[in-house]
């Protein structure tokens, strides 16, 4: 709500002079400066991403020794000021500590892309990645205020991770995996999830509920993501096939470890929210074995897909968190009209067709946005 | 928060990348260089920026295209190769190169290297590196675990008997294969 608006309000004759003020210290007392916060994470984004071209474009002129010096004595001196100056940052402008903390852990990530460019070290992009978040995961975890750390934490693990996970079954170290070794792949690419009950955990427990929040958020999200890939992979048919889904016991072990990250969410977050957070996680996690099962039959890959973001939008609706709700039916509307291009591939092929599918379309996006507007629950700001 | 656990925050990653620093220092500056004729090329990588990309062509009779290395032994005097022989698991060796299984390219990481660049100097070489006249080759440092690390990369023009050999694979063959002439003739009534 902006002050212009509540002043002609005023001038209009519609509130008084002592509502007006009122509104206006509510406002004030209660903004979220929404824009500022974009622009501060896009940013610290844009800077990082412009070191790791920096560095990428390798200066063979300057000596290595001496690139990689002042590379370290930046991120000492990024580390130096977060450590003496955070709290009096963080009383001027919180973003301006959350945006320092992300690019000081940026110039970490880009530190070992410089050695091993000096050093001619090949390495799999897995071991760097690891070795990164060993060193600056407790940084980010005690000093993250927001998004751009907990995207730093829960990006790189999942970076990570499925680096890992394709250098171990694509480069040739495994021509043919055993059993085993594609279960613990699949425990190592579920791990990201287990943040989702650490971050609701500390929520309650700590002075950056919003840092905890944007975790607990993002888990949540790669384990709904990681469920509708796997659907995804089921309508085209590919598992059975390709290594890290060959198996059903890979997705069981995925499904499990999403399952007791859901458990932990609802044990460690009493409340509506916190239980609906959890039952979407573990509802992921039961998908996973499901898809497998769903493999190359169309409908059955879809309906899954479908019943897993039923189920979210009907925890949104249970716990209040209208956009999620939105995003629900959505991406039900999105995937009911892939649904009928793949059940009549040949809808676009001739004009009577082409008008069905038209008509197709306008309808279930009618339905959508009335679903939308009329059953959507009032915003109960925290979000999952 | 306890000020001990942030000051332990902020100087393991200092700690830990000085460390990373100074272990790949320290294992680039060892072992003896040697000189190894390559073929090929290939750009860029996320973290790292530009590289060239090149198969070693190890000299010696033995053709080694298509067998899995794990591991070579070089003879000669430093930095020349004359010849290398294929290596195996417990046999006596002076100047041994292994593949590192969980190096970028694993097994094949006899048969395939790469080179960090300036991203002029890749742009350049890479067109070089396609060029006939000219023969690359890759100085690599070999450590006596049989570890290795290519160093520096430059060319050089062929040798006339380079070139001869190369002008023979070159052409193409006047007559078809005595073969073919059988088979063609068997097939007529």
């Amino acid at each position: 709500m902006s002050a212009r608006k509540i002043a002609l309000w005023h001038t209009v004759g519609l509130i008084d002079a002592e509502t007006r003020d009122r509104l206006l210290a509510y406002e004030t007392a209660h903004s979220r400066p929404l824009a500022l916060w974009a622009v501060f994470g896009i940013g610290a984004l844009a800077i990082a991403l412009g070191l790791v071209s920096v560095v990428a474009a390798n200066w063979e002129d300057i000596p290595g020794q001496l690139r990689l010096g002042v590379h370290l004595a930046l991120i000492i001196a990024g580390l130096a000021a977060l450590f003496w100056r955070e709290a009096r940052l963080a009383a001027a402008s919180p973003w301006a500590v959350e945006a320092l903390l992300f690019v000081t852990a940026a110039l970490g990530l880009t530190f070992f892309g410089h050695i091993g460019q000096v050093y001619q070290t090949s390495s799999p992009m897995w071991k760097p990645l690891a070795v990164w978040l060993v060193l600056f995961a407790p940084l980010l975890l005690m000093m993250g205020r927001s998004w751009p750390a907990a995207l730093a934490v829960l990006g790189g693990s999942v970076w990570c991770v499925w680096e890992y996970a394709t250098a171990s079954t694509d480069y040739g170290a495994m021509r043919d995996p055993g059993t085993g070794r594609l279960l613990w792949l699949a425990f190592v690419t579920a791990l990201p999830v287990g943040f989702a009950p650490l971050a609701a955990w500390l929520r309650a427990r700590s002075a950056r509920p919003d840092f905890w929040r944007r975790l607990e958020q993002l888990a949540l999200a790669y384990a709904v993501a990681g469920a509708s890939f796997a659907t995804f992979i089921a309508s085209i048919g590919e598992f059975g096939d390709t290594r890290l889904v060959r198996d059903l016991a890979s997705m069981v072990m995925g499904g499990a470890v999403a399952m007791l990250a859901g458990l932990g969410v609802v044990l460690a977050r009493p409340g509506i929210s916190g239980q609906m957070a959890g039952a979407i996680i573990a509802g992921a996690g039961l998908v996973l074995p499901l898809a497998y099962g769903a493999n190359d039959l169309t409908v059955p890959a879809a309906a899954l897909f479908m019943a897993l973001w039923v189920g979210i939008a009907a925890a949104a609706l249970t716990a209040h968190w209208r956009g999620v709700f939105q995003l629900a039916v959505a991406v039900i509307a999105l995937r009911l009209i892939i649904l009928s291009f793949e059940l009549a591939s040949d809808l676009l092929l001739s004009g009577a067709g082409l008008i069905m599918a038209g008509l197709l379309i306008l309808g279930i996006a009618w339905a959508a946005v009335r679903v939308s507007r009329n059953f959507a629950p009032k915003n109960e700001g925290a979000g999952a | 928060m306890n000020r001990l656990t942030r000051l332990a925050a902020v100087v393991l990653p200092v700690i830990g990348l000085a460390g990373v620093w100074g272990m790949g220092d320290h294992t680039y500056r060892q072992g003896t260089e040697w000189e190894v004729p390559i073929q090929g090329y290939d750009p860029r990588d996320y973290l790292r920026g530009h590289y060239v990309e090149f198969s070693y062509d190890w000299p010696g009779e033995e053709d080694l295209s298509d067998i899995a290395l794990s591991a070579l032994c070089l003879e000669g005097e430093a930095p020349n190769i004359v010849r290398v022989r294929w290596l195996q698991e417990d046999e006596a060796c002076d100047h041994p190169v292994r593949t590192d299984s969980t190096g970028v390219y694993g097994w094949d990481g006899l048969t395939r290297g790469r080179l960090y660049l300036g991203q002029d100097r890749a742009m350049a070489l890479q067109g070089e590196l396609q060029e006939l006249g000219q023969r690359g080759i890759v100085t690599i440092r070999q450590r006596e675990d049989g570890s290795f690390t290519p160093i520096a990369i430059r060319f050089r023009p062929l040798t006339p008997a380079e070139q001869a050999e190369r002008d023979a694979q070159d052409q193409p063959p006047t007559m078809p294969p005595a073969i073919m002439v059988e088979s063609s003739g068997n097939s007529r009534p």
